[in-house]
């Protein structure tokens, strides 16, 4: 497992949720970029990944906000790691999975930061979390669909076959 | 063997929860310092940020020119050269004039406001759903400290969450935990009457008041009573609807004078912060 390629990985989503994000909105809604790359890893490399993924984009992100440190982190690694659970249980190519992997992990991600926030004393109402998740929901659904295919595209790189390279040759 | 494993594993993954549990917990509410990690993160973002708003700046001019360039073909096509020279100078007076009166009003609330001011430009937006922030090209260099109030022309912005060497996070007051950490403390209207603001949906203010029949109307302005961490006298925002309940404590939801979704230029009022007042605080 090359693991500074996923370092890269992490550093370029946080950067480009965090610095380009509020540019990338769609009324008003911004993309979850970090959230949307734990899905595709935890889905591509496994639990251990997705969760590693999810806790370090999570967490600059946090420290990015200043506020309520850990939410992102403990919502990252959340979704990255449930979304490794199914990795072995899935064809990696299956067109769905991306879509599926998107629109879960984007729910279940916001919700756990929704419930942090509401933990610990900021008041936001049901109304307001149903008016921008469905729209988050699709944003992220087709920001993971585009994210999933790029990563599996260097999947052979981030993680290359011990046996080597099989090299078929016509006589 | 595999039990020890997975009990091990339960083990790790509760420590870290807790450990993440106590971090939220401490970092929920306004603090008084920033970690030296996140000032270093907020400093290495800071050049990223400020060249992204260069870039979306220089595309956005590109964007508007190509625009105002297809209006004048148009308009060239259908009234000749002459009329389309005209419109082309009439554009850039309509520009001239809105930079002007921008800039009149800027001064204006320079002048008429007894604060020392720091001017600051927009650089950034929150990168979250759940946070109504914005970064400022002013930072604690300059003479900017965590409290202080942000307006502009129009009213109160915001106060300064944190400030980094270069630039600062300003909590806008449609943000839902604007009320906490002391804000609450004062609004006031013209006639004297009393209260207290909060946050509520969609970017509206609720101002409690003190009296339990308060002379209050639609369309009265509010202003900051100097309370609590922010300076008196600066326009919060216009009385929308006074709540006719007939509850013990009498409230009216007031419009924030501030369209947070157009900022571009802003003043940072350089009072005395908390801190700085120290224990001689009145």
């Amino acid at each position: 497992m090359r693991y500074w390629a996923l370092t890269a990985i992490v550093l370029v989503a946080y950067l480009i949720q965090s610095v380009l994000g509020p540019y990338l909105a769609i009324a008003g809604v911004v993309p979850n970029v970090v959230l949307v790359v734990a899905v595709a890893c935890g889905l591509l490399f496994g639990w251990q990944v997705g969760l590693g993924v999810g806790f370090g984009g999570g967490l600059l992100i946090d420290l990015t906000i200043g506020q309520l440190i850990g939410s992102h982190a403990l919502a990252g690694s959340l979704v990255g790691f449930v979304a490794g659970l199914v990795e072995e249980r899935v064809f990696k190519d299956n067109l769905l999975l991306p879509v599926f992997g998107g629109v879960i992990g984007s729910a279940l991600g916001q919700t756990v930061v929704l419930i942090c926030l509401t933990i610990f004393g900021r008041s936001i109402s049901l109304s307001e979390f149903g008016g921008k998740l469905l729209p988050s929901l699709i944003y992220d659904t087709v920001l993971c669909v585009f994210v999933y295919w790029r990563i599996f595209r260097l999947y052979a790189f981030i993680k290359p076959d011990p046996r080597g390279v099989i090299v078929l040759r016509r006589r | 063997m595999r039990y020890n494993k997975h009990l091990r594993l339960l083990g790790v993954a509760l420590g870290a929860l807790m450990v993440i549990f106590i971090t939220m917990a401490l970092t929920a509410r306004g603090r008084t310092a920033v970690t030296p990690l996140e000032k270093g993160i907020a400093t290495l973002l800071y050049p990223f940020q400020v060249a992204t708003d260069w870039v979306g700046d220089q595309t956005r001019g590109i964007v508007d020119s190509i625009r105002e360039l297809t209006r004048l073909r148009e308009e060239n096509a259908a009234l000749r050269e002459q009329v389309a020279e005209m419109a082309q100078d009439r554009a850039l007076i309509v520009q001239l004039q809105h930079e002007n009166q921008r800039l009149r009003s800027e001064l204006g609330l320079k002048e008429r406001t007894a604060y020392p001011m720091l001017t600051a430009e927009v650089i950034s937006r929150s990168a979250e759903n759940w946070y109504q922030t914005i970064i400022i090209s002013k930072g604690s260099r300059d003479g900017v400290r965590q409290g202080m109030a942000v307006v502009n022309w129009q009213g109160l912005v915001g106060k300064v969450a944190y400030t980094t060497p270069y630039s600062s996070t300003v909590q806008l007051i449609s943000d839902a935990g604007f009320s906490e950490g002391g804000f609450g403390a004062g609004a006031k209207l013209p006639n004297g009457e009393q209260g207290v603001l909060e946050t509520v949906e969609g970017g509206y203010l609720r101002m409690r008041f003190w009296s339990t029949d308060p002379s209050v109307e639609v369309g009265q302005p509010v202003y900051t009573s100097g309370q609590g961490v922010m300076p008196a006298d600066l326009l919060v925002g216009w009385i929308e609807e006074v709540d006719t309940s007939t509850s013990f404590v009498k409230s009216a939801i007031v419009r924030p004078a501030v369209d947070v979704h157009k900022l571009e230029v802003v003043q940072v009022v350089l009072t005395r912060t908390e801190d700085d007042r120290g224990s001689s605080a009145p």
